[in-house]
């Protein structure tokens, strides 16, 4: 059963400062169950693709169109795709100070549950529920205490993402760059904490420049995004071979 | 030249009813006499003066056509008893229910306050036993305000907490104030060497009743005292308040100032603190959360007037629609004032393309050796942020009300007591959207959420 489908999509970033077209007719299709390694090089669009499966402002569609889970994607506000099961984890999260992080938590868990007719979870069941996440990335309960990103480390902000996923528990999750800026061992906990939420219902979507992260998850198929579209797509050697030779094979 | 004719309009309607006034019978007379021989021979300020040169008079004179009638008496309606009952349980905090004072239209009122602690003395003009309270400084900035005032001083009451007293409880000053009156606030505060004081002071009105204020107010901090200070002004929003507070700090002293604005049609306060003694501190912050086509003025100036002093200046508002604000902050370091230490911040959102701010922080050094800060940002929310926010399924409604909660609780956070910090964070967020209340209860932590046991740390 397919996730999500893209077909053909093309899309220009329209701000003040800039319009041009970035993503160039990409075709992707993943299953449930799989998970889809991105890599390719600085400038291809694969944060581009990101932010426009996630509904980024600055981005305009003007071709394709996006399956998403039998919904069309491109109809809903931001707010509306991470309520249908949605999820990017940013590869620069903002920081909101003054906002806690528990709170912010379980506002966006409840939100879901709102939006998808269920129970939303009351503070002490909330405190259990978001326990037994910290666990899993070995993070402190002290985090909860904190302002949302507020002075937290790059190793911090990305665990917080990982976080997230875990209390929202997507469909899909997409990952930009989230290994970047992490050291050996956040990155093996970041990626214990993708491979618990993984299950055959849902799926990943890495994006990433090094092969490293894709040693402890591991891609059932990765593709190489180049001047906009999809060029080349193999299995787990392939980041392998791009590791040792670079883009120039492709 | 309209205005010009509102003005002289204004002013006699003012030295008419200042005549008025039984001034040879009075204890006070030559000081009475003083401030009507000043309001005769100055006129109102006018835009000429630099800290009124944004200042619509328009709002002012327009309440003060209905207040003073063709009859020239006031027009000010009778308030009855019960209704002014109700609004004391409305607006008293709990904390502070045994530590009231109530003032209706300006005027103390004994019947309504429920006071009771020996540390503190409450008095007015008749028992009043220390002179020193009755500031008669000719050097304050709004002299015409101060001298029109002055005229109906019989109102003022007087707080002053007795030596080395550490009190405990908030004290709540409740100003009431109803349907064309023009109220002459006044009141002293005594801060006495080595005590402490919290005090929360409220300001409302009857609901679209449209008056005029002019509150002043004097404190006094001894050495070694502390006084924690909270101004929450939810008047009317047909008002006009017009607000002076003089404070004057002695060695070692510690001024903590909250001040927030979320009533009136126009407010302009105007607030000046002397740090007359080594080693004291003033911390002043304050927010603003306008609508509609409110003003407010916040003009501010702290006087480095001795060595070793050290300020902070925080002020933020929330400015949407068509309203209108005005930061003005002064930080004058004198020649004496070495190893000064200020700041001054004031940081804005404008929420609609419509609204407006003047911002002017300022520094005035006149000595070296001293670490002085000043600044002034003015912005949008950040798109970031909010599709950051959306992103995890926040509506947009809710990803508004946090990044405008995430922007003032800086400020919010100032106020000590929960019942207060609540008040204040509703207010605020009533002047912004009207539908944020769901979102706002989780944000703010209120009891409900408080259960949670991560939520124990939370401020």
């Amino acid at each position: 059963m397919s996730i999500i489908e893209i077909k053909n999509l093309e899309a220009v970033i329209d701000t003040e400062e800039s319009n041009t077209q970035i993503l160039k007719g990409l075709n992707l299709t993943i299953n449930a169950g799989e998970v889809h390694a991105i890599m390719g090089p600085n400038g291809s669009g694969k944060s581009t693709l990101s932010k426009v499966l996630a509904g980024h402002p600055d981005y305009r569609i003007t071709k394709g169109e996006v399956i998403f889970q039998g919904k069309n994607l491109l109809d809903l506000d931001p707010d509306e795709r991470a309520n249908s099961g949605l999820f990017l984890a940013f590869q620069y999260p903002v920081e909101i100070p003054g906002v806690n992080n528990l709170n912010f938590l379980r506002m966006a868990y409840n939100s879901k549950m709102k939006f998808n007719n269920q129970e939303e979870m009351d503070p002490l069941d909330f405190d259990d529920f978001i326990e037994e996440k910290l666990n899993i990335l070995k993070m402190k309960p002290e985090f909860l205490e904190r302002n949302l990103n507020e002075g937290f480390s790059g190793g911090e902000k990305k665990k917080n993402e990982i976080l997230q996923l875990l209390t929202l528990n997507p469909s899909l999750a997409i990952l930009d760059e989230t290994d970047s800026g992490l050291d050996i061992d956040a990155l093996r906990v970041v990626s214990e904490g993708i491979n618990a939420y993984r299950n055959k219902n849902n799926a990943v979507l890495l994006i990433t420049h090094y092969q490293r992260l894709l040693d402890y998850v591991e891609p059932d198929y990765v593709h190489v995004l180049s001047g906009g579209k999809i060029i080349k797509t193999g299995d787990k050697t392939l980041a392998l071979e791009l590791e040792k030779e670079g883009y120039a094979i492709v | 030249m309209k205005s010009n004719q509102d003005s002289i309009k204004f002013e006699e309607s003012i030295i008419r009813t200042a005549s008025k006034q039984d001034i040879e019978n009075s204890s006070i007379k030559d000081l009475k006499k003083k401030a009507l021989e000043f309001i005769s021979s100055n006129s109102f300020p006018n835009k000429k003066n630099e800290e009124w040169k944004y200042y619509d008079f328009k709002d002012l004179f327009s309440n003060s056509s209905n207040i003073f009638s063709d009859t020239e008496t006031f027009r000010q309606e009778a308030l009855d008893k019960k209704e002014l009952v109700m609004l004391v349980d409305k607006y008293v905090f709990r904390e502070s229910s045994e530590n009231l004072i109530v003032t209706v239209n300006g005027v103390y009122r004994e019947d309504l306050s429920n006071f009771n602690n020996n540390d503190i003395e409450i008095s007015n003009l008749s028992n009043c036993k220390s002179d020193q309270l009755i500031d008669t400084d000719s050097s304050s900035k709004d002299q015409y305000l101060r001298s029109l005032n002055t005229l109906f001083i019989e109102n003022a009451f007087f707080i002053k907490v007795a030596k080395n007293k550490k009190i405990d409880k908030t004290l709540q000053v409740l100003h009431i104030s109803n349907q064309n009156s023009f109220n002459q606030i006044r009141s002293a505060i005594e801060i006495a060497e080595g005590s402490s004081l919290d005090m929360v002071i409220s300001y409302v009105g009857l609901e679209d009743s449209s008056y005029i204020s002019n509150a002043v107010i004097d404190c006094h901090l001894a050495k070694n005292s502390n006084l924690n200070f909270t101004k929450i002004q939810n008047d009317s929003s047909n008002s006009v308040t017009l607000y002076s507070l003089d404070v004057k700090q002695d060695k070692d002293s510690n001024f903590d100032f909250n001040s927030f604005h979320f009533g009136a049609k126009s407010s302009r306060d105007q607030i000046t603190v002397d740090l007359n003694g080594t080693n004291s501190n003033a911390n002043l912050n304050g927010l603003y959360v306008v609508n509609q086509s409110r003003k407010t003025h916040q003009i501010i100036t702290v006087n480095h007037n001795v060595e070793r002093c050290t300020s902070k200046q925080l002020f933020k508002g929330i400015i949407s629609d068509e309203a209108r604000a005005e930061f003005n902050g002064m930080i004058e370091v004198k020649k004496n004032a070495k190893l000064t230490d200020a700041k001054q911040l004031n940081n804005n959102l404008l929420l609609s393309p419509k609204a407006h701010i003047d911002s002017r922080p300022q520094l005035n050094i006149l000595t070296d050796d001293v670490k002085c800060a000043h600044g002034s940002t003015i912005g949008q929310l950040n798109e970031e942020e909010l599709f950051y926010l959306q992103s995890r399924g926040f509506n947009k409604s809710d990803a508004f009300v946090t990044l405008t909660y995430s922007f003032c609780q800086e400020i919010l956070n100032k106020i000590k007591l929960d019942s207060v910090k609540n008040y204040a964070t509703n207010l605020a967020f009533n002047n912004i959207s009207t539908d944020s209340n769901g979102a706002l209860a989780k944000l703010a932590n209120n009891d409900k959420f408080k259960k949670s046991r991560y939520a124990k740390n939370l401020k």
